[in-house]
């Protein structure tokens, strides 16, 4: 909310301090967002009248002026304006003026002719105008006065950020009390409006059907009034420095009322109401072209206004209907002054898409009290504006119903507060505010005033007390301290170690964006859940990820973009594969690509493969030795010959591998990176550590070669020897896997070495008994021979 | 000086010209060998007369004595010789860069965020989680935000095709975790959340942490308690100013914004926001507001991440530069 600082300023009979009342305000809820001068700061302009005007004699485009600024004599002055001539008045800076921009203005010699002054274009002085030339002023301004204090420009703009239970902070009237509570100053004696609600309507009739969402009606008409008139200045300079656009008089009277009690009004054509006006639900369906031409289908939670013919006319509260709203041919008209409640308001705008200060104040309250005193405003400021005659009112009120008195205890307000607040600075505070009290002992009382529909418990009532007393006033006390010592859960435990397990391999952690394009979701898609859509996404990230690959690979993009040439990332995050809680699991992801490491003198960098992140997985999974890769069913996005599913368990928690080369050139990528996925939800099956005993007999050491089928993975091998058991095996490595020479194509060898060891000195019938069920087990499955 | 002297002497003084280990174990040999010119005066002590072959024979042991102390001190020489000179060979430079890439690096909201768990760990708080995709009760309607309430303006949503949000707010946690733990309840909750919000200085996608302690007698003195002593210690500032604006959260009442004083820059600025969790909220957790009282903190985890680390721009915190994200290998 906007507010002109020097209108605010004419309500009180002392001048306030602006600083202190603003930093009052602040610290009490009503924050100030931002100060703004109405004008840049200039001096020495005053209003002058143009008495002769003839063509300068030698330039075409210049006039030479003679003008009157009360300085006792005229002053000759060249001016370059096009609109310029005799009679118009006009700012006119003196010589010793200084115009925005620390310009100075001094004697001047233009074309041979000497001008003692220049005259000004609103631009000039910072008052922006559609005229082509110079300000031109009313006839009637006062010749000799300065500029800024005719034009009111030493003002200052405030805004204020309302929080939404402060509607009755929307008006200058709502903001002067809270000033005047909140330090204070005096506020000068509004005298009561006069009443014009005189007549009772016969010839227009007011039916409230909704009287839920409308529990105060109140209409006038006013005939014979002229709309086709500039509207006051005064009047169109609160409107513009408080952030509303002048439309025409009877439109900004209704503005201006709204803007200084709070009370949102509205000016029907009384032509257009055709007799009657229904306050009622709309039925689905209907159709309403509002003010502001949105073509509105209006739905049965829309309170509206109909007219005598059972058309709508309004969406209460919210805005008018082009039809029936006033223009300047306007004549006769029916103000109105309604209590729509916030429910019946709330949602509409954004519904309808439009914008309305009106249901902005009404979703967030207004006074219940107030319908009287702003049609009796309106109506004066019409007669005085607009001119007319009074004619016939309509009214409905439901049962009206009191803001309920909230009880709470002195006791209480301290027990929340955490400090002892003296009792009568509580009910001072209160008062201020507008309430009343009852006492009794320590029983309280409170019956907030009409405006303050805001408060309703006893926690509210702590707030104002508080608010007022100052938040900065209360000691701060650090309560009782109890400890904890698992304050990570085991699952959050290893995240802390799986982070620092890739920050030792070097992988530098990313955050990326929760949702991505349709473009990765589509290329990163999960095997079975379809990724969850967003009704409004910002710059076509639409589509909540599935896994954690997209954000990896744009890392990438980027930093090779940039020219990296080694790339090792990785994030911990959530991805979606549904809406449910369980379908939100955790993933651990990293990708490595380019060369293993940066340049360096030692060795040329190679590039990365597959083992190099195979080590990381093994590090990952270190608790579970016995996890298994598994090549088949890879997801598409995976190489199928450099990739492997993750298993652990039997449960499938992750894929590592290559991406596909066919997604190079949509990824813009000339080589594909390695990367891995890990449900890490499905991780925190906690095993039970075990230390295996040692052993202080000699390690026995043998190793074996086999000559197996090319297409035989080793992995497999292995755990069908692990499956074995042979007993005393200390621990299997391959340490050479060898294709060409004398083998045949198909054909690769592989070398493992067998480490042995027992509780006792082994024997090499021991140790030959084992590797003999190597060797048939070589033979058998995979029909492999030593070499 | 007698023969045997002059022995010792001639092998004193040829003992300066061997120049190693090896030429060392033959000169030894020389003197003190099976036909060495000093075992060789040994040998003859059996034709010395048997009066004077005491004192003889103490004179060659002496001498022997004499020179195989000199011969040790010679071959520690040579040894420590034969050192230096492999230790000289093999020099490097020490200088030049190490293998491998080395460590990486946590990103700053991680380290941010380490920070803030172990600092209210330690006042006893322990670390609860949720989900992203949130249902419209525990965004909002259980933190007391009914439909079409301007308060939902207050913060910009996305919506699901189904009508879930995404989280605007890490609150939602505090209602999860109350609905299956009772008082006292000391939680942090920190997270990514969401806001239709992208440009310089708004990220749609940010990380919050809720902050709940709901016991008996908790009191907004408390409140500003907890968190002036968490700022003063999250900046390691002992003096630093807070301040408590009033304000408005649909979840709290009492409820205050929360400033703190840059002197560098002279500016109070907005840190976060907090209140007394709202009595409405309490019900919905089930908790009973005549009993309980409680306070909620809540703040943005990558505005403490960019003060802490100088870190101007916010959308570098998402750009995932990795010349932005290597630097903060050491903190």
């Amino acid at each position: 909310m906007k507010i002109s600082w020097n209108h605010l300023q004419s309500f009180f009979v002392d001048k306030l301090d602006k600083e202190y009342v603003l930093q009052r305000l602040t610290m009490a809820g009503l924050e100030v967002e931002g100060e703004e001068s109405v004008a840049p700061s200039f001096s020495g302009i005053v209003i002058a009248e143009v008495v002769e005007c003839e063509k300068h004699p030698d330039a075409d485009k210049l006039s030479l002026c003679k003008v009157n600024a009360n300085s006792g004599e005229l002053l000759q002055i060249v001016c370059g304006a096009p609109n310029v001539k005799v009679g118009v008045k006009v700012p006119c800076a003196k010589v010793g003026a200084v115009l925005p921009g620390d310009f100075k203005i001094a004697e001047r010699k233009m074309r041979g002719i000497v001008s003692y002054g220049m005259l000004c274009s609103g631009d000039e002085i910072g008052c922006p105008d559609d005229v082509d030339g110079l300000l031109l002023l009313p006839a009637d301004a006062p010749i000799g006065m300065d500029i800024r204090e005719y034009l009111d420009l030493d003002d200052v703009i405030v805004e204020f950020k309302i929080t939404p239970n402060r509607g009755d902070c929307l008006s200058y009237k709502g903001l002067v009390r809270e000033i005047a509570a909140l330090t204070g100053a005096r506020i000068k004696p509004v005298p009561e409006y006069k009443s014009y609600l005189s007549k009772l309507s016969t010839e227009l009739t007011l039916n409230v059907s909704a009287s839920d969402g409308c529990q105060h009606y109140v209409g006038l008409a006013i005939n014979s009034v002229k709309n086709d008139i500039v509207t006051p200045t005064w009047l169109m300079r609160i409107l513009e420095r408080s952030g509303i656009r002048s439309i025409s008089p009877l439109v900004d009277i209704t503005n201006y009322v709204m803007l200084t009690i709070g009370q949102p009004m509205h000016a029907f054509d009384a032509s257009q109401l055709f007799g009657g006006i229904v306050v009622r639900m709309a039925q689905n369906g209907e159709q309403l072209i509002l003010l502001d031409e949105t073509k509105a289908t209006l739905a049965d939670d829309t309170l509206v206004i109909t007219n005598g013919l059972n058309q709508p006319v309004a969406i209460a509260g919210v805005m008018g209907g082009l039809d029936s709203g006033v223009t300047t041919a306007t004549t006769n008209i029916v103000l109105e002054s309604a209590y729509f409640t916030p429910d019946i308001v709330q949602g509409k705008t954004r519904k309808y898409g439009v914008n309305s200060d009106s249901a902005f104040r009404f979703e967030r309250g207004v006074d219940s009290q107030l319908q009287h005193d702003a049609i009796n405003l309106a109506a004066q400021l019409v007669l005085e504006i607009c001119g007319g005659e009074i004619g016939e009112y309509i009214h409905f009120l439901a049962v009206e119903s009191a803001l309920p008195a909230i009880k709470l205890q002195f006791s209480e307000i301290n027990r929340l507060v955490g400090e002892d607040i003296a009792r009568d600075l509580v009910c001072d505070i209160l008062t201020k505010l507008g309430c009343q009290l009852t006492v009794d002992g320590d029983n309280l009382e409170v019956i907030p005033p009409s405006y303050r529909f805001d408060l309703r418990i006893k926690q509210d009532i702590v707030e104002e007390i508080i608010r007022v007393y100052g938040y900065d006033r209360i000691a701060a006390k650090l309560p009782n301290l109890t400890y904890t010592f698992d304050y990570l859960d085991p699952k959050q435990a290893a995240f802390a170690r799986y982070k620092d397990i890739l920050l030792g391999y070097g992988f530098n952690e990313i955050v990326s964006y929760a949702f991505i394009e349709e473009k990765y979701a589509e290329i990163f898609a999960h095997e079975v859940a379809k990724p969850v859509r967003l009704q409004n996404p910002l710059a076509g990230l639409s589509c909540m990820r599935t896994n954690l690959l997209a954000g990896l690979v744009k890392t990438l993009q980027s930093n090779v973009n940039r020219g990296s040439q080694q790339v090792k990332v990785f994030e911990l995050a959530r991805v979606f594969h549904g809406e449910a809680l369980e379908l939100q699991p955790l993933y651990l992801s990293g990708l490595i690509y380019g060369k293993i490491s940066p340049l360096n003198w030692l060795e040329k960098p190679r590039v990365v493969d597959f083992y190099d992140l195979r080590v990381v997985l093994d590090e990952l999974l270190a608790e579970f030795p016995d996890f298994m890769l598994d090549s088949s069913e890879l997801p598409p996005i995976y190489h199928p010959g450099r990739s492997a599913r993750v298993i652990v368990n039997d449960v499938v928690i992750g894929c590592i591998g290559q991406l596909h080369p066919k997604y190079n050139q949509q990824l813009g990528l000339d080589s594909m990176p390695y990367v891995f996925e890990l449900n890490v939800d499905l991780l925190s099956m906690k095993t039970q550590f075990e230390l295996r005993a040692l052993s202080k007999y000699q390690k026995v050491s043998r190793d074996l070669a086999f000559v197996f089928n090319k297409d035989v993975q080793v992995g497999v091998f292995m755990n069908d020897i692990n499956d074995l058991q042979l007993p005393n095996l200390d621990n299997v490595a391959v340490f050479d896997v060898f294709t060409g020479g004398n083998l045949r194509d198909s054909e690769k060898s592989v070398a493992l070495n067998f480490v042995f060891q027992g509780d006792h000195t082994l024997s090499d019938d021991e140790v030959n008994a084992a590797l003999e069920q190597v060797k048939t087990l070589a033979k058998n499955k995979f029909n492999a021979e030593l070499r | 000086m007698n023969e045997l002297q002059q022995v010792l002497q001639t092998a004193l003084s040829q003992m300066q010209e061997v120049n190693s280990l090896h030429e060392l174990e033959q000169f030894k040999a020389r003197y003190v060998g099976k036909q060495g010119a000093i075992t060789a005066f040994m040998q003859k002590l059996k034709d010395i007369a048997p009066a004077d072959r005491k004192a003889f024979g103490a004179e060659v042991n002496q001498v022997k004595g004499q020179f195989e102390v000199a011969l040790t001190e010679k071959k520690e020489h040579l040894l420590q010789e034969e050192l230096n000179n492999k230790l000289a060979t093999e020099k490097i430079d020490v200088t030049l860069s190490g293998r491998d890439a080395g460590r990486g690096s946590l990103h700053p909201v991680s380290l941010t965020l380490n920070r803030l768990v172990k600092l209210f760990a330690q006042l006893g708080f322990i670390v609860a989680d949720g989900p992203e995709i949130e249902t419209d009760y525990y965004n909002f309607k259980a933190l007391n935000i009914p439909d079409n309430h301007p308060a939902r303006a207050m913060q910009d949503t996305f919506y699901t095709e189904s009508g879930n949000v995404l989280r605007t707010h890490t609150s939602p946690i505090q209602v999860r975790y109350a609905e299956k733990n009772t008082p006292p309840i000391k939680i942090i909750a920190p997270g990514r959340v969401f806001r239709v919000d992208m440009d310089a200085t708004h990220s749609p996608m940010f990380h919050q942490m809720e902050l709940l302690w709901i016991d008996q007698g908790i009191s907004f003195a408390n409140l500003k308690g907890v968190i002036i002593e968490f700022m003063r210690k999250f900046f390691e500032d002992d003096d630093m100013q807070v301040r408590f604006r009033a304000s408005f959260f649909p979840f709290t009442e009492p409820s205050a914004e929360i400033d703190i004083y840059f002197a560098k820059t002279g500016k109070w600025l907005e840190v976060g926001g907090c209140g007394m969790v709202h009595p409405n909220v309490l019900n919905y957790m089930n908790i009973d507001p005549e009993k309980y009282t409680g306070f909620a903190f809540g703040f943005g985890i990558d505005r403490l991440a960019m003060l802490k680390y100088n870190i101007t721009d916010l959308r570098l915190m998402f750009e995932n530069d990795l010349d932005f994200v290597s630097q903060f290998k050491g903190c």
